[in-house]
């Protein structure tokens, strides 16, 4: 039996396929992504707003910011167990992430929240 | 088993740049990334083109995406090259960026107008609704010129906006379109389901320069190493992909990479290659001509004020003369 997260890649493959329109937008996600959600703090538990929030699937980064609250959400075509979350600022180094995958449904979102402690 | 031989082969003979391996952060937007338009990226990874160059080769893609935000990761320093429609990066200079065409990736797309297997002509289009691009795009502009090609204007037609090829298809699948302009490979595909096609954008408009790899001047300046690396494996991908003795390995790649059959994938390559249309630069040269027909479709449609900008502020040539490319 093929893994499952091969099996979806074909999906969201399909659905992405040629979507380039030299338009404004983008088909981004399709309800076969994988969602990573989480937030980004300090060793105090402060919310770090701004920091950039990068997820890693072989020999590609998926990118985004973490919002005013230090929360983000990244929906994009992987396979959750080979993906990466990492989040740096300046002034700051990564010092830990806490990963919470539900052990249950297929395609649950997964949790990652990020601890970043300022730089001497 | 290719790749794992030419990555063996590469251990062995170590890069052809012998140096210190350099890092590119090469910037794709969300939609691009398993579309035709990454056919010659894919090809370079896949073939370790960029390895042998001694680049260490990552492709980052921005979110939220977008297709308009590709010069802004440039900015913000997400990206350090990025992949770009030329209207956006016209655009963004034209707003005060210092980002700079370095090479093409794509030109003279062709986007087929397809349409429901009942209708057999454009005539058939009238009051009919048709699924446009982005209005302002090169599309939708493209589009109309074929449709007023075939005697059909604004007012003929019922127009519904939906951004990109899969959506697109999908509204024509479901019925809610009668036509849609589509790309590659969905167009080929839908034509094997039985959807008609009508005829598609290089009928009505001349050719033109569609996505190019761009980076900010101060960048390449600070990096010229990097970036003459990454030009010799983009030409080395261009080579691979024209050179008809690795057609098939090329048609593989398109179809594993697109989620396509190999039939198709096939078919696609032969509607680029036979006869040559144009579609891929030969070693990533940029054609001015290409170039200024984007500026004037822009013109066009009322994206640019006059006077027109001249096509050299938005091209830095001297790092593909510095690989040899003309």
């Amino acid at each position: 039996m093929r893994p499952r997260w091969i099996i979806a890649a074909g999906f969201v493959v399909a659905a992405v396929s040629a979507a380039y329109a030299g338009g404004l937008g983008d088909d981004h996600g399709d309800g076969t992504d994988s969602i990573f959600f989480g937030t980004v703090q300090d060793t105090r538990g402060a919310a770090i707003a701004g920091a950039r929030v990068s997820l890693t699937f072989k020999n590609m980064s998926f990118v985004t910011t973490s919002d005013a609250i230090g929360g983000y959400r990244i929906a994009v075509p992987t396979d959750p167990e080979q993906s990466e979350i990492t989040c740096r600022k300046d002034g700051y180094q990564q010092t830990g992430t806490n990963r919470r995958t539900p052990a249950s449904a297929e395609k649950a979102p997964v949790e990652v929240d990020c601890t970043l402690q300022k730089t001497p | 088993m290719r790749v794992a031989i030419a990555a063996l082969v590469l251990a062995a003979l170590g890069t052809r740049a012998g140096a210190e391996p350099l890092t590119l952060r090469y910037g794709q937007s969300y939609s691009t990334i398993r579309s035709i338009y990454a056919l010659p990226i894919v090809v370079a990874q896949r073939e370790g083109f960029f390895q042998r160059e001694g680049l260490d080769f990552q492709v980052v893609v921005p979110l939220p995406g977008g297709s308009d935000k590709m010069i802004d990761a440039l900015h913000d320093g997400t990206v350090d090259v990025t992949h770009v429609a030329t209207p956006f990066l016209i655009r963004k200079v034209l707003a005060g960026s210092d980002a700079v065409a370095i090479a093409a990736e794509f030109n003279n797309p062709i986007y087929s107008l397809i349409a429901k297997p009942g209708i057999k002509s454009f005539a058939d289009l009238k009051g009919k609704r048709i699924g446009f691009a982005d209005q302002g795009g090169s599309i939708s502009i493209s589009i109309r010129k074929l449709l007023a090609l075939h005697g059909l204007k604004d007012g003929d037609y019922e127009i519904k906006v939906i951004e990109g090829t899969p959506a697109r298809a999908n509204c024509l699948k479901q019925g809610d379109c009668d036509a849609v302009p589509l790309g590659q490979p969905q167009d080929v595909a839908a034509q094997a389901e039985g959807f008609t096609l009508l005829g598609d954008t290089t009928e009505a408009s001349p050719p033109f320069l569609y996505t190019v790899t761009a980076v900010r001047r101060s960048w390449a300046q600070a990096h010229r190493e990097t970036i003459l690396r990454y030009l010799r494996g983009l030409r080395a991908a261009f080579q691979f992909i024209r050179d008809p003795a690795t057609r098939g390995e090329v048609a593989a790649i398109v179809a594993e990479s697109n989620g396509i059959t190999d039939a198709i994938a096939a078919k696609v390559l032969a509607l680029y290659f036979e006869p040559e249309r144009g579609v891929l630069p030969r070693e990533g040269e940029i054609d001015m001509k290409g170039l200024a027909q984007v500026i004037a479709m822009m013109a066009e449609a009322g994206q640019i004020s006059a006077p027109r900008p001249s096509p050299e502020q938005f091209v830095d040539p001297q790092y593909l003369q510095a690989v040899g490319v003309k």
